[in-house]
């Protein structure tokens, strides 16, 4: 990269253009680090397993308190909660996930998601860290995926976490409640 | 324009569907002025006001890729043109006129929905123009040349041409002077004249060009490009009849009225704010912000009371060895005499004054900030409260919005059915919530088409009844209190009660022997009965499908009420009495397996409790038998699927009577908890609907309540599983101790006086469930004359009521000497302490808020206010 040298470069037009290098090499290097190598998790446990989700989906974390039940619903719905008088509906990841839960925590947390047009929160039973994952950490997912859920497992890190497609959640049908009855 | 970026283009066209919405009322309800009026420079006025509608809808239809709006808009332009000079508005053209709008609504409405419009445009334009008489062509007025119809201009702006600046005012129609008329005197004048009002033109060349540029019939054609027939073929569009040939206009049934753009899918609905409302607002967060300034110096304040008390501490940690030693030589314990401590002693003094000094500055402090602390609460109260007032009353829309397409409605039917009637609007701007307004235009649209088809004569019966030949349709709107009182009064022929009775007898709604005691208007209101129709025929306009028991149930809904009256040949009036605003709903809320839910109180009925042996089965189900009728049984825990608690369920239980007469059931619940004014949220996505649930709202506690939809309830109801008599499970003591009676006979007697009747009702239910006798009365005045005649133990009384209110009632007993020892409850929604006292000072012995009011709270005040009445000793003696 080339430096401005007061002593040297006087012309205005060549420091706008050494400027403008650089500017454009910054803007370079931030594009690589969204394309590329990393992408930045939160990770939750749920019972004894580790689950990943990428930080550009998460909204808010906060401990799960009160949760409203809602009846004629599938059981992975817990019911609604009240963030600042916002009512969410909050989902049972274990439950749909049909993770077995071994270890019930004493501290549920509450994970907002949100995509295009739906905005839920997730009850985890814990969450453990936010870091970067490097995509070639990332092995392909080594259960097949069962026919009446939407596949949200995009892949396997070697030390057992399970990365989600949050995304592929929010557009499962399955989550729809509409009673035609 | 960029059409890739599709979330602008959803929100703009979201804006315009609702800009196209109020510009077309206002281009319909200007042509109905024109069609009305006779004065020629009236007549100007309303055609630029009418005209620059259409122009700049014109230019905002082009800035969302709606060309066709864009050349309908244009070509009516030069159509309403026509009308600038005197003696040429033929009926013709107002008919091809509405029903050209009528087609860019069914347009702009389908461009919105993204789907494909079935308007033929070019026919259409073809009727327009082909309607045109030929002699008035060349001096009529035409769509101002600045607007190429297709292709459309990249650089087509948004918003209507900026006005020249030599003319800053022309946009702002509100400013624009309507006196002209002593300008205009020739028809060219008119158009040069009105031709300054209109957006985007330059007011001097303008007076030239607007005469000049008279498009010839061959450019017409161009516009309406394949077909240059005319006269034009008949063209179907929906809801709209359009014929060239003869002066048709929409059918009556043309969904006109509702014609109201429909916003584009997923999107928000758009409010329009007055500034005014912003500003007001804004002051009101000014007054937050000051608070939070104030918060801030509290902050301040409690550092500085943590540094006096952390000094004083400082001082006192000096002082106390020395203290100890001293009162171990006190004591006699060192071996030192006090004599020696003395200069001990002088040195601690200085000490001690300091810590004294101490400790009054930080008394000093404690006081201050206290004092701050409230003043804060005092204001944050305040502006939150205001706040709360003002946001809701942004919600709020003049009751004109709602009126205005009924004029149209009113000269479409009037003609259809060949009367001839003037519409008046009172009171068309009292504010009404949004959502209010929403619900009350179908009824509303009932009711004036009621009074078209049946109320108002044809001229000639008119002229024979000595009435004049025009009939007036009045729609008035009052506010009173929290109410929006609509009226609509006709001066019609009036319903003749004999019809009604006979028609109620005729239909089994009423036996003679009912119809005797009846008064005239209670026989008058035997028309909100279902299936009741006093009209001969069945005609196109009302009769048929909805009737006024649909006008009735759509009011009831919104906890409204309907009433009518009438004069047998002077009319009838229909009364409408509705919230103002909808935000929120009162509702019961009850517990059932540890949770607590809410339910609308407007379908609760009543709210008994039954001993065991009033519980009956039938059909598999268990019944209660109500005084008129039994009604399925059913355990709110059953419906909802949650797990039954076998205790509750075994004990006495309130049963909550809910839904209409025809369809009504019991629901058996844990506990009442009372009732509260809840705002109704909608579900969040992805809960389109969920089976026996309404919404949801949040309590002041934060938490999250459901509430339930009673309707669902009713039908889950008689549908629910048989479920297994609980008896045969669990043995029959554990049935039979069910639903027993509470207490033991003889618990007392109340009187409940209250003016409203859900208050009346709730409270009557639960002392009853409790076992006292209960008597009721509307206001005071009714109240003193029933405790003359009966004598209770105990009056349950509201504050605020007619004729004579709680508090004075309360003086007026204690002053009776026979009613002077009986103890007195008030029971109010003011939360004021200063009514608190005022109803302490006349007397009574105990005082309920609404707004806290609870089951357990009522009935143990009442218990402890009956005992203590009843031990003659414990007996007050009263002034």
């Amino acid at each position: 990269m080339t430096t401005i040298d007061e002593t040297r470069i006087t012309d205005p037009e060549e420091i706008e253009r050494i400027l403008e290098e650089r500017a454009v090499a910054l803007a370079q290097s931030t594009d690589d680090e969204a394309h590329g190598e990393h992408i930045t998790f939160v990770i939750v446990r749920l019972g004894s397993e580790r689950y990943a989700m990428p930080i550009d989906c998460v909204r808010e974390i906060k401990p799960l308190d009160r949760v409203t039940a809602l009846s004629a619903t599938p059981p992975f719905w817990l019911g609604l909660a009240n963030l600042r008088g916002n009512l969410h509906p909050v989902l049972d990841l274990r439950r749909y996930l049909g993770v077995q839960s071994i270890v019930e925590s004493d501290e549920p947390q509450l994970v907002l998601v949100s995509g295009d047009t739906l905005t839920i929160g997730l009850r985890v039973d814990q969450v453990v860290e936010v870091r970067a994952i490097a995509t070639s950490e990332i092995g392909p997912s080594l259960v097949e995926r069962t026919a009446e859920r939407a596949d949200i497992h995009t892949g396997l890190t070697r030390d057992l976490i399970c990365v989600l497609d949050i995304e592929e959640l929010l557009a499962d049908r399955a989550l729809i409640v509409q009673d035609v009855s | 324009m960029e059409p890739t970026d599709s979330e602008f283009m959803r929100e703009l066209m979201t804006v315009f569907c609702g800009e196209a919405e109020e510009r077309l009322a206002t281009v319909d309800q200007r042509l109905l002025a024109i069609e009305q009026t006779h004065q020629m420079d009236q007549r100007t006025d309303l055609l630029a006001d009418l005209m620059r509608e259409l122009h700049t809808l014109k230019g905002s239809a082009g800035a969302v890729n709606l060309p066709d709006v864009s050349r309908l808009a244009h070509a009516l332009e030069t159509h309403f043109g026509k009308l600038a000079s005197p003696g040429t508005a033929t009926e013709t053209i107002f008919d091809h006129g509405y029903a050209a709008l009528d087609s860019m609504r069914a347009m702009i409405d389908a461009g919105a929905g993204g789907v494909a419009c079935e308007v033929d445009v070019d026919a259409v334009m073809a009727t327009l123009s082909g309607a045109e008489p030929a002699a008035t062509r060349a001096q009529g007025w035409h769509a101002v040349d600045d607007f190429t119809p297709a292709p459309l201009p990249e650089h087509m702006p948004i918003l209507p041409a900026p006005e020249p600046p030599a003319t800053p005012t022309i946009i702002d129609h509100r400013t624009v002077s309507h006196d002209v008329s002593s300008v205009v005197d020739a028809p060219s004048a008119t158009a040069a004249h009105v031709a300054q009002f209109m957006p985007g033109h330059d007011p001097l060349p303008g007076a030239a060009s607007a005469t000049t540029t008279t498009i010839r019939p061959a450019e017409e054609v161009t516009l309406g490009s394949a077909s240059a027939v005319a006269p034009a073929p008949a063209v179907v569009v929906p809801g709209v009849q359009l014929d060239a040939s003869s002066p048709a206009h929409p059918t009556p049934a043309a969904p006109t009225i509702h014609a109201r753009a429909r916003r584009p899918e997923g999107a928000d609905e758009v409010v329009r704010l007055s500034t005014a409302k912003l500003d007001s607002l804004m002051a009101r967060v000014g007054e937050l912000v000051v608070t939070r300034i104030g918060t801030g110096r509290r902050t301040d304040e409690i550092r500085a009371l943590a540094e006096t008390v952390a000094a004083w501490e400082e001082t006192w940690r000096r002082i106390r060895p020395q203290y100890l030693k001293i009162v171990a030589a006190a004591g006699g314990e060192s071996g030192t005499s006090l004599m020696d401590l003395i200069p001990e002693i002088q040195r601690l003094a200085p000490a001690v004054d300091e810590a004294d000094v101490r400790s009054h500055e930080m008394s000093r402090q404690v006081t201050e900030l206290r004092a701050g602390i409230e003043a804060d609460e005092r204001r944050l109260a305040q502006v939150t409260t205001d706040i709360e007032d003002e946001v809701r009353r942004t919600r709020m829309l003049p009751v004109s919005s709602t009126f205005d397409p009924l004029h149209r409605l009113v000269r479409d039917l009037a003609r259809d059915l060949g009367k001839e009637v003037l519409l008046e609007v009172e009171g068309g701007d009292t504010e009404v919530d949004r959502s209010v307004l929403e619900h009350i235009r179908s009824p509303l649209t009932h009711l004036v088409r009621n009074a078209l088809d049946h109320g108002v004569e044809t001229p000639d019966v008119r002229e024979a009844a000595g009435k004049a030949r025009r009939a007036t349709l009045r729609l008035a709107a009052t506010q009173r209190g929290g109410s929006l009182i609509l009226a609509i009064a006709d001066d019609g022929g009036g319903i003749d009660v004999e019809h009604v009775r006979e028609t109620a007898v005729g239909l089994g709604l009423v036996t003679n022997d009912q119809l005797r005691v009846m008064s005239e208007r209670d026989v008058l209101r035997l028309i909100f009965r279902p299936s009741f129709s006093t009209s001969g025929s069945l005609t196109d306009v009302s009769g048929r499908g909805v009737g006024l028991d649909v006008v009735r149930e759509t009011v009831e809904r919104l906890n409204g009420m309907v009433d009518v009256s009438s004069e047998l040949g002077a009319g009838t009036t229909f009364t409408l009495s509705l919230p103002l605003s909808v935000a929120t709903t009162q509702a019961l809320l009850i517990e059932i397996a540890g949770a607590v839910y809410a339910l609308p109180i407007g379908a609760v009925s009543r709210i008994v409790s039954a001993d065991r042996d009033e519980i009956g089965r039938a059909q598999g189900r268990e019944m209660i038998v109500l005084e008129d009728g039994p009604v399925v049984l059913v355990r709110l825990e059953d419906v909802l699927q949650l797990p039954s608690d076998e205790e509750s369920a075994a004990s006495r239980r309130p049963i909550i009577i809910i839904g209409s007469d025809e369809r009504r059931i019991g629901v058996a619940v844990d506990g009442l908890i009372g009732t509260q004014d809840v705002v109704v949220k909608p579900l969040p996505k992805p809960f389109e609907r969920v089976r026996n649930v309404a919404g949801a709202t949040v309590l002041a506690s934060g938490e999250v309540v459901v509430v339930l939809n009673t309707s669902d309830l009713v039908r889950s109801a008689v549908r629910t599983a048989v479920r297994v008599e609980p008896a045969l499970e669990r043995g029959g003591e554990t049935s039979a101790s069910r639903m027993r009676t509470p207490h033991s006979s003889g618990a007392g007697s109340v009187m409940v006086v209250d003016d409203s009747i859900v208050t009346r009702m709730l409270e009557k239910s639960i002392l009853e469930a409790a076992g006292y006798t209960v008597h009721v009365a509307a206001d005071g005045v009714e109240a003193l004359r029933a405790l003359h005649a009966t004598p209770v133990d105990l009056v349950v009384s509201d504050i605020n009521m007619p004729n004579m209110d709680g508090l004075a009632l309360t003086q007026q007993i204690r002053a009776d000497v026979a009613l002077r020892d009986v103890p007195i409850v008030l029971v109010t929604s003011l939360d004021a302490p200063d009514d608190q006292m005022r109803g302490m000072e006349a007397g009574a012995d105990a005082y309920i808020v609404k707004s806290s009011f609870s089951q357990e709270g009522l009935l143990e005040t009442v218990a402890r206010l009956i005992t203590t009445q009843r031990i003659p000793h414990a007996r007050r003696t009263r002034r």
